[in-house]
C-alpha cells in the first residue's frame, strides 16, 4: 500500500498547479529562495505572561533563586584547580584561591573505588615528590648564597676600620663572588631589562684592532 | 537523545554545579554509556576533577554506574533527572502546600543535598527551622525547642509513609572495588526506629547552634541514605493537572467529585495504570459524605471530562472507571490547538482541529467544511504541511499515468510525532531562555556587582552602628539611573526563570502524554 503511491511504474505527473487549487493567471504567494532564516518574522505578536503574579508563581521564583545560589556556593559545584600563573603578581595575594572550598565529603564507601579521593592523592603525591626534591635543592643553593652574604656583612660591620685592606681584599672577594651569584640570581629577575644586555657594538674597539688586523692577514 | 536536550543538560549542569561538572555530563550524554578513563580522554579535562565531578552526579542520583570488565565500572547519565532539576521548586512548593513549613524544609535539605542519612536531615532543618525562629523574634520561645527534632522526626515519617521520600540503594559488599547497589522491597519506604539515636541528635543540635567548632558526633544510620520519590510528585502533579481542567470546565464541586474518586481508585489499583479499576458510586458517596447532587455530577463527569471517567456497569449505584491516558489525550490535543492558534492564527487552528476530528480530509472538502475560502484553506493547510503539523496521505485509483487518473491527496495529523516536535520545541526554547537569562546578567555584571558591594557595605554599617550620613554617603555611589537600571535586568531575569517555570509544566504535560502512548503499545 505504501509502496504504491511512491516508486514504480509510471509516476503520476505529480501535483499540477489545478491540483494545488490555484486558478490559472491567479497571483502566487512569495516563492521563498534560500534556506530559512535563521530569525524568521513572526506573524502575530506571541502571548505575554500575565503581568500579575499570584502567591504561588512568585513563591516558586523565591525558592529557585534561592536553590540556585545555595548550589553555586555549596560543596557541589566544582570549580577548576588554581592554575600556577607564569609570572607572580602583586595581586595574587589578594584572589581568593578556588581551591578553599576543600575536598569532597561523602559517604565514600558507597561510591566505585577509583572515584576515591584518597587513591588519587597517593599517585600524585609520589608524582610531586619527585619534583619537590629538585626543588628543594634549588632552594637550598638559594638559601646558602643567601646566608653567605649575611655573614659577610656581619663580618664586615664587625672588622670596620681595623684590618680593613687584607681582609678587606678578601671579603671584597667573597662579596664579588656572592656579589657575582647574587648577579646571576639578579640577572635572572632582570630578563626584561635591556641595559644589561649588549645588543651592539658602539665602536671602541674599532681603532685599537685595526693595527692588528693588518698584521694577521686573512682568517680562514 | 536530542540535539536540543542535549545543549539544555549542558545549560542546567553549567548553572547548577559548575563547568567541569557540565562538561563530564555532556560528554557522558553524548558518547554513552562509558569508564572513567575514556571519559577523562574525551572531555581533556583532570582525572581528580574528573571523578569528583562523576561523584557529585552519582550524589545527586544523576548517573548510575555497572561492572562493564572486573574491577571497572562504566557510568551512566540519566539525562531526564536533570531536567527535573528545574521542577524543584514544585516540588518544594507542593509539600509546602500539602503538610507544611516543618516537611518543606525537610524536603528543601533533601533537595540540595541530594541523598542524605535521616539524622543529617533532621538536624539540618531543627537547626535552620530554629535559626529561622530566632531571627522572627515574635515567634515562641523554646519551650518546643527541646521537642523539635522529634516533631521533625515524625515528619520525616509521615513522608517516608506516603511515598514521597525513599530509601536508597546500598553496597552489599563494600570491599568490591565495583559495589553492587541493591534493596529489598519492603526496606524502601520504612525508618525502623533503632536507626535514630534521639539523645546524640538532640545534643548535635544543640552543639550546632551554641558552637561553631564542626562536631563530632556518631550517628547509627551513617549508611542508610535517603532521597526523593520523584514519581510520587509526578502523580500528584498529574492529579491535579487533571482535578483543574475539570474545575475550570465544569465546576469547583465536580472537582471535588473527582477527587474522591481518585482516592477510591488509589485503594484498588496502581497509580501509573492508564485504566484504573473500577469503583462504584457508593464508595464515592462514602468518601464524600453527602455531597447534594451527587448522581448528576457522575453523570456531567461522564460526559464532558473527555473520556476520562467512564461508566462501566450499573451494579452498587453505578459503576465508573478512570481513564488516566484518555484524560492526558484530552488535555494534550488542546494544548496542541492552542499552539497552533498562537503559531497560525485562528483560521489555520480550525483547519487543524477539523482534519484532527476526522482523521483523514480530502483537500477540497476542507475548505467547504471548514467555511474559510477555497484558497486561504489551501495556503494554510500547505503552511501547516511545511511545518509538519500535517501529512500528506496519496492515494491512487490506478497505477498508469493516465491523465484520467485522479490523485486524491488526504491531509492527516499524525499526533504523536507532532507531540514530540513540540517538545523538542520546548527543549529548545528552554534553551534559549537560559542563554537569554545568562547574557543579561553577563552584560550588567559590574552594575549588579556594584549594587551587591553597596548593599552588604551598608549592612555592615548598620551593624556596627553607622550613622546616617555614613549610609547615606554609601548610598550615593550608585545614582538613581544606575538603580533603575539594575531594577530593569532583575526584573527581565526574574521574568525570564517564570518562564522557565511555566514552559517546565508545559513539558511535564507532553512528557506524561508520550509516557501513557508508549504504555498502550
Amino acid at each position: 500500500m505504501g509502496g504504491r503511491g511512491r516508486g514504480g511504474r509510471g509516476r503520476g505527473r505529480g501535483m499540477t498547479l489545478e491540483q494545488l487549487g490555484v486558478q490559472k493567471g491567479e497571483a502566487l504567494p512569495e516563492r521563498v529562495v534560500g534556506p530559512p532564516e535563521t530569525y524568521p518574522p513572526l506573524e502575530f505578536r506571541p502571548v505575554q505572561p500575565t503581568q500579575e503574579k499570584n502567591l504561588a508563581e512568585s513563591y516558586l521564583l523565591v525558592v529557585k533563586k534561592e536553590y540556585r545560589e545555595h548550589m553555586q556556593n555549596s560543596q557541589y559545584y566544582i570549580q577548576p584547580g588554581v592554575k600556577r600563573p607564569d609570572i607572580e603578581r602583586y595581586s595574587d595575594r589578594y584572589q581568593l584561591l578556588a581551591s578553599h572550598r576543600g575536598r569532597l565529603t561523602l559517604n565514600w564507601s558507597r561510591f566505585p573505588k577509583e572515584l576515591h579521593p584518597s587513591t588519587l592523592s597517593a599517585s600524585s603525591k609520589k608524582r610531586k615528590a619527585c619534583l619537590t626534591k629538585i626543588n628543594v635543592k634549588k632552594l637550598k643553593t638559594k638559601d646558602v648564597n643567601v646566608s653567605e652574604r649575611l655573614e659577610a656583612l656581619e663580618k664586615k660591620e664587625a672588622t670596620q676600620g681595623v684590618e680593613e685592606n687584607e681582609e678587606g681584599e678578601d671579603e671584597d672577594k667573597a662579596e664579588g663572588e656572592t656579589f657575582e651569584e647574587l648577579e646571576e640570581a639578579d640577572e635572572e629577575l632582570d630578563e626584561g631589562t635591556d641595559y644589561v644586555n649588549n645588543y651592539f657594538d658602539n665602536g671602541d674597539n674599532y681603532l685599537d684592532e685595526e693595527d692588528d688586523a693588518l698584521e694577521e692577514g686573512g682568517v680562514f | 537523545m536530542s540535539y536540543y536536550l542535549q545543549k539544555v543538560c549542558y545549560k542546567i549542569l553549567n548553572e547548577y554545579f559548575g563547568n567541569i561538572v557540565a562538561k563530564v555530563g555532556e560528554v557522558l550524554f553524548q558518547k554513552g554509556v562509558n569508564p572513567l578513563r575514556v571519559i577523562v580522554t574525551y572531555s581533556k579535562l583532570p582525572l581528580s576533577k574528573v571523578s569528583e565531578a562523576i561523584a557529585v552526579l552519582v550524589q545527586h542520583n544523576l548517573v548510575t554506574w555497572e561492572e562493564w570488565r572486573p574491577g571497572i565500572p562504566c557510568y551512566t547519565l540519566l539525562h531526564d533527572r536533570i531536567l527535573l532539576i528545574l521542577r524543584f521548586p514544585r516540588y518544594v512548593f507542593l509539600v509546602r502546600e500539602k503538610f507544611g513549613e516543618e516537611e518543606e524544609m525537610v524536603v528543601d535539605v533533601l533537595l540540595k543535598e541530594g541523598q542524605a542519612t535521616a539524622s543529617h536531615i533532621i538536624i539540618t532543618s531543627c537547626v535552620k527551622l530554629l535559626e529561622a525562629s530566632d531571627n522572627d523574634t515574635s515567634a515562641s520561645s523554646g519551650s518546643n525547642y527541646e521537642q523539635r527534632h522529634i516533631t521533625i522526626r515524625n515528619h520525616l515519617l509521615k513522608l517516608i509513609e506516603n511515598e514521597f521520600i525513599q530509601r536508597c540503594s546500598s553496597p552489599q559488599d563494600s570491599t568490591k572495588p565495583v559495589p553492587v547497589l541493591t534493596i529489598k522491597e519492603e526496606d524502601l519506604y520504612s525508618l525502623p526506629p533503632e536507626l535514630l539515636d534521639l539523645k546524640a541528635l538532640q545534643q548535635e543540635i544543640q552543639h550546632r547552634r551554641t558552637e561553631t567548632t564542626a562536631p563530632t558526633f556518631i550517628h547509627p544510620d551513617a549508611n542508610v541514605l535517603w532521597r526523593l520519590n520523584y514519581d510520587r510528585f509526578h502523580i500528584e502533579f498529574r492529579d491535579s493537572e487533571i482535578c483543574n481542567s475539570i474545575v475550570r470546565r465544569i465546576d469547583p464541586l465536580a472537582g471535588e467529585c473527582f477527587g474522591a474518586m481518585l482516592k477510591c481508585s488509589y485503594k484498588v489499583s496502581d497509580p501509573w495504570a492508564p485504566v484504573m479499576n473500577v469503583v462504584t458510586a457508593a464508595d464515592i458517596r462514602d468518601q464524600l459524605k453527602d455531597l447534594k447532587y451527587l448522581d448528576q455530577y457522575l453523570k456531567i463527569l461522564e460526559e464532558q471530562s473527555g473520556d476520562c471517567v467512564q461508566r462501566v456497569g450499573d451494579a452498587g449505584g453505578g459503576q465508573y472507571r478512570l481513564n488516566m491516558s484518555n484524560a492526558f489525550q484530552s488535555l494534550t490535543y488542546i494544548l496542541i490547538y492552542n499552539i497552533v492558534q498562537e503559531r497560525f492564527g485562528s483560521k489555520a487552528a480550525r483547519i487543524f482541529r477539523l482534519i484532527h476530528k476526522n482523521q483523514m480530509m480530502e483537500q477540497d472538502m476542507i475548505g467547504e467544511v471548514s467555511m474559510i475560502g477555497k484558497k486561504d484553506a489551501n495556503l494554510l493547510s500547505y503552511r501547516l504541511l511545511h511545518d509538519n503539523f500535517l501529512r500528506i496521505h496519496e492515494l491512487r485509483k490506478t497505477l498508469t499515468p493516465s491523465p484520467a487518473n485522479k490523485i486524491i491527496y488526504l491531509f492527516h495529523v499524525d499526533m504523536s510525532s507532532v507531540v514530540r516536535m513540540v517538545l523538542e520545541w520546548c527543549y529548545k526554547g528552554m534553551y534559549n531562555l537560559m542563554v537569554q537569562r545568562e547574557t543579561i546578567v553577563s552584560d550588567n555584571r559590574r552594575l549588579l556587582d556594584k549594587r551587591t558591594r553597596v548593599d552588604s557595605i551598608v549592612e555592615n554599617l548598620k551593624q556596627s552602628g553607622g550613622t546616617e550620613e555614613q549610609i547615606q554617603e554609601v548610598e550615593e555611589m550608585m545614582t538613581p539611573s544606575e538603580r533603575a537600571l539594575v531594577e530593569q535586568v532583575v526584573v527581565k531575569q526574574d521574568k525570564l526563570f517564570d518562564s522557565e517555570t511555566g514552559l517546565d509544566e508545559t513539558i511535564f504535560i507532553l512528557q506524561m502524554y508520550l509516557y501513557y502512548q508508549t504504555q498502550k503499545a
